[in-house]
């Protein structure tokens, strides 16, 4: 996982209501080199939250990024390598992703992680089914042929 | 033939190791995938300028679909159930991030940051209730909600999705016109039973001209890939064997038969003169109060049966 989606990434626990950035257990981190894209990065500069950028790419052993960055900066050609660098090139490949709120642990396993909830974490409570009214209805008309049934035999 | 992996299973079982490799391993089904992928990101209409997107891929899978969007330069985050599915995926070292999850528990996302969404056959797969805590409508709920808070203003979301019936694409479409997505369905072929396919379309934010439908393909009849070759067209849906799901409730469908059916059957009774104490019943649902014939034929009247008819009103019963 690379820290663009780890940028995008939130929890979304139930009762949980600021689960970004979710913090980063780092155990294997490795470095996959790709082609740098500035336009791309110049697009997405402003969707990042770049504190958590910088924090998260500090506790995956990368300290160059500034703290604080403006869209200025952009222009220069070493920032974007670093920008770069942090947003693309890291790979959480093992580890584990921790809510801010709720200290849950989502395991990140061969650099997928996993995200799936219990059902004690989900948002939606189990709510009455709607449009169920046809079993009632079949229901009670087998009642009525069984009372028929035995009130002929009673007869 | 139908064989829909919807009615085999949950989708992280169905997809298992070997499921998932023959999945991948299929020429056919990549294909497929991949012609899909091409058409959705054309629907996604994506602007033009060169810039690379962040898009996000609902039911990745092993990435058959992300493979497209690579292709076409763009950044992508995929989204699966099945951790065999992603198994694969990882070995064949797609480009995108890979995360497991259940779509129906929502996405976990920051909001409006992706510019947009595609899904690959996967959608329909909510409308079914795997488990008992599962309320398809909650869980369409979740996932059309969380999807339109994460998705920019303006980004669009394209599915291709396979109802089972009207009825699925129904509550499909209401759940995301809740959740406040605006659009349509496109319909690829329409005059065609294997080769149709369906795009759910959908603009984040109120109806304007950009969130106008386009139109689908062969919908004048003409351009309908289903007469070139007929071997392939079976083959068109990606779906692997038959095995039917016992249906829980079974609907009556059966209707009445009719006062002349109860007159006819009157008459073969009458003609067989049947000696055995038996008593026959014919119930005629026609009514809302049926009539019930009760036919007796006495061994001690020999041979002259005698009918009492008589109307019952269920509920007094």
């Amino acid at each position: 996982m690379r820290l663009i989606t780890h940028n995008m990434l939130s929890s979304n626990i139930k009762g949980v209501t600021n689960g970004f950035p979710l913090r980063i257990e780092a155990e294997k981190v490795v470095e996959k080199p790709v082609e740098i894209d500035p336009k791309f990065l110049k697009n997405m500069f402003v969707k990042i939250d770049w504190k958590a950028l910088v924090d998260a790419s500090r506790i995956m052993g990368y300290a160059d990024l500034p703290d604080e960055a403006n869209p200025s900066m952009l222009e220069l050609d070493e920032f974007l390598q670093k920008f770069h660098h942090a947003l693309l090139e890291l790979h959480l490949e093992e580890g584990a992703l921790v809510c801010p709120q709720t200290d849950r642990r989502f395991p990140v396993i061969k650099g997928i992680p996993n995200m799936l909830l219990h059902e004690d974490e989900l948002f939606l409570q189990r709510g009455v089914s709607h449009g169920g009214g046809g079993t009632p209805k079949t229901q009670s008309r087998t009642f009525k042929y069984l009372d028929l049934n035995t009130s002929l035999s009673c007869a | 033939m139908s064989s829909r992996p919807e009615l085999q299973a949950p989708p992280e079982i169905f997809y298992d190791d070997t499921e998932a490799r023959k999945y991948t391993s299929s020429s056919r089904i990549i294909e497929i995938q991949s012609i899909l992928s091409e058409r959705a990101l054309e629907l996604l209409a994506l602007t033009d300028d060169g810039v690379p997107k962040l898009l996000l891929d609902i039911g990745c899978g092993s990435g058959l679909s992300g493979e497209t969007l690579s292709e076409n330069g763009h950044h992508w985050i995929g989204l699966d159930i099945s951790q065999s599915m992603l198994n694969v995926a990882v070995e064949r070292e797609v480009e995108g991030d890979l995360l497991l999850g259940d779509m129906g528990q929502g996405l976990g996302l920051r909001h409006h940051v992706i510019d947009g969404a595609i899904s690959i056959s996967a959608v329909q797969w909510l409308c079914n209730a795997d488990k008992s805590s599962h309320n398809p409508r909650l869980r369409l709920k979740a996932f059309f909600g969380s999807l339109y808070r994460c998705l920019a203003t303006g980004a669009r979301a394209v599915f291709q999705l396979y109802p089972e019936n009207i009825h699925q694409r129904e509550l499909i479409l209401t759940s995301a016109m809740r959740a406040g997505f605006s659009g349509g369905v496109v319909v690829d072929y329409p005059h065609s039973t294997k080769s149709r396919k369906e795009y759910l379309v959908l603009t984040c934010g109120p109806p304007s001209i950009s969130t106008s439908v386009p139109k689908g393909k062969g919908e004048d009849g003409e351009s309908c890939s289903d007469d070139d070759s007929s071997e392939d067209e079976e083959n068109q849906t990606v779906c692997i064997s038959d095995r039917h799901r016992p249906r829980k409730r079974q609907k009556i469908s059966k209707r009445g038969k009719g006062r002349e059916w109860v007159l006819k059957e009157e008459g073969t009774y009458e003609k067989q003169r049947k000696c055995c104490a038996s008593r026959h019943k014919i119930h005629s649902s026609e009514t809302k109060a049926p009539l019930l014939i009760i036919i007796w034929h006495c061994s001690w009247c020999s041979h002259i049966p005698f009918y009492i008819s008589c109307l019952w009103r269920m509920a007094c019963c």
